[in-house]
């Protein structure tokens, strides 16, 4: 059910680019005005932190990125993170960036983090915890830079509020390095 | 059954393959006074009576040859020069054959210190080829007052009380040996003397005996969110032992004994971030795939006594000590099925 999630939003991705694209009969793939498809991969570190669970780590994923009007930014990715064994990570996300050749852009972000984690009991949650733990939250890019086809970011941070159903939980995000090629 | 009349019956049968309708309620079957009974008979006299005799015995003792350890640092030697064993094992041995129980030594000397665990059992009555484990190591740096006569004293009332019962499974009592070398013992004892399927749940007690209520004893490590208070005791677990791990929690809530946090890590424990809770005895059977919990005081992370001469009796919360003995107990009943 989450791979076929995870397929619908890659598609949809797709096709409202390539439909955007078409209607712009854009060749480049970076038209002032028009829109951009953006394939990246990222390095960094997730965590999720409540009284009830502790996910996260630090590893790496891909992503595409739809840029319209080089402003506006609509994103999915997912990663594999280590530190506590196995944990998959599916960000999406949606912002705003600076026109230009320094791009810094903020995004708000949903995150879900699956697989192994520290779980503790309480008495709101006498068993361990399954599921993913969702987030809902805040990332800012501050030294990302476009130039042609070609993106850079060196650092995002990002926070977020989640919740164990019942009980609150603390989205962290660390980007150190991402890197995007457009089409 | 009109369906009609049973809206539960229906969700359940619209949510059929979900845990949320076929998980067993974690106390099926406990019978709460008898087991509330049980825990009730922990003496804190007793206990600490215990303790003491302990830590005598480790006074008293010999020291294990540290002369291989001369290249560790001062500290470390400090401690390893110090680490006694024989008349803590003799005094563990003593007090369980004293009960009636049938004791056996484990000797073995496949690495270059030869250990003898010491294990007792209380033959179950239906199901006896099923084992409850309950275990402590018994060799110590200097008194080992927290560490491990607490764990050993704990084993040997839990062992007074529980034999005085009858259970459908057997209930093995189990003093480690040279856990302070490398879990030497519990390693040994693991790979030589257990069978695949034996053990259906086990605890191991190391530092059970140091709490303190007051605000900022307690430390911890990134990822863990322990109370800042250090007066809880920590119960960890793994994949395998997660149900055992909500037993004893639901136990613990409904008898109202003692302040518990289980601590619970994904698989068999073994993570990048998982190191300091596998500090003990119940490794070695977290690493082969049984079910074990390690109950603790959580040690050096609330103790400053940790491995120094200043870890005394005198520094012991009592009344804590007994209570995580009282859950241990009830607990340890529960999973032997019983009392009959």
């Amino acid at each position: 059910m989450r791979v076929s999630g995870l397929r619908s939003l890659s598609l949809l991705l797709l096709l409202t680019t390539a439909a955007a694209r078409a209607e712009s009969g854009d060749e480049d793939g970076r038209v002032p005005g028009g829109h951009q498809l953006t394939v990246y991969g990222r390095a960094g570190a997730m965590a999720y932190l409540s009284d009830a669970q502790t996910i996260g780590g630090v590893g790496g994923g891909v992503g595409l990125r739809a840029t319209f009007q080089e402003r506006f930014i609509l994103q999915a990715d997912v990663s594999y993170l280590m530190g506590i064994k196995n944990v998959a990570a599916l960000r999406l996300g949606a912002g705003i960036q600076r026109r230009g050749t320094y791009t810094p852009a903020v995004l708000l972000n949903l995150s879900a983090l699956m697989g192994d984690r520290l779980a503790f009991l309480t008495p709101e949650h006498p068993t361990p915890l399954r599921g993913p733990a969702l987030a809902l939250g805040v990332s800012i890019a501050p030294l990302r830079f476009s130039h042609e086809r070609a993106q850079v970011s060196l650092l995002e941070l990002g926070v977020g509020v989640g919740s164990d159903l019942p009980g609150l939980g603390l989205s962290l995000q660390l980007g150190l390095l991402e890197v995007g090629v457009s089409f | 059954m009109n369906p009609r009349q049973s809206p539960a019956l229906l969700l359940c049968l619209a949510l059929l393959g979900t845990t949320a309708c076929s998980e067993k309620p974690l106390l099926e079957g406990a019978r709460m006074e008898r087991l509330r009974e049980i825990a009730e008979r922990v003496e804190q006299d007793r206990l600490m009576g215990l303790v003491q005799e302990l830590v005598q015995a480790h006074r008293q003792d010999t020291p294990v040859d540290c002369s291989s350890f001369q290249d560790l640092p001062d500290e470390a030697l400090e401690a390893l020069c110090n680490l006694t064993r024989e008349r803590a094992g003799a005094l563990m041995q003593s007090r369980l054959e004293s009960l009636g129980l049938r004791v056996q030594r484990h000797e073995s000397s496949s690495g270059p210190f030869a250990t003898s665990n010491i294990i007792a059992e209380l033959p179950g009555t239906t199901r006896p080829w099923e084992i409850v484990l309950v275990g402590a190591h018994y060799d110590a740096f200097h008194a080992g007052a927290d560490d491990n006569s607490t764990g050993v004293a704990a084993v040997l009332e839990l062992a007074r009380i529980l034999s005085q019962y009858r259970f459908e499974r057997t209930i093995r009592f189990v003093g480690f040996d040279l856990e302070e070398l490398g879990l030497v013992g519990s390693s040994r004892y693991v790979e030589e003397r257990l069978g695949p399927d034996e053990i259906v749940a086990s605890v191991v007690f190391d530092c059970i005996g140091y709490y303190d209520s007051a605000p900022g004893t307690q430390r911890s490590i990134p990822g863990l969110p322990a109370p800042s208070s250090g007066d809880f005791l920590a119960v960890i677990g793994n994949d395998v032992s997660r149900g055992r791990a909500s037993e004893l929690y639901a136990l613990n809530e409904a008898l109202q004994l003692t302040k518990v946090i289980p601590i619970l890590a994904p698989a068999d424990g073994a993570s990048p971030v998982g190191g300091n809770l596998m500090r003990s005895d119940h490794t070695p059977f977290w690493l082969t795939g049984h079910d074990a919990l390690f109950l603790t005081d959580t040690a050096n992370f609330r103790n400053s006594n940790y491995h120094q001469r200043t870890d005394t009796l005198e520094t012991l919360d009592a009344v804590s000590f007994r209570r995580t003995v009282q859950v241990s107990a009830a607990t340890l009943a529960f999973w032997a099925g019983g009392p009959q």
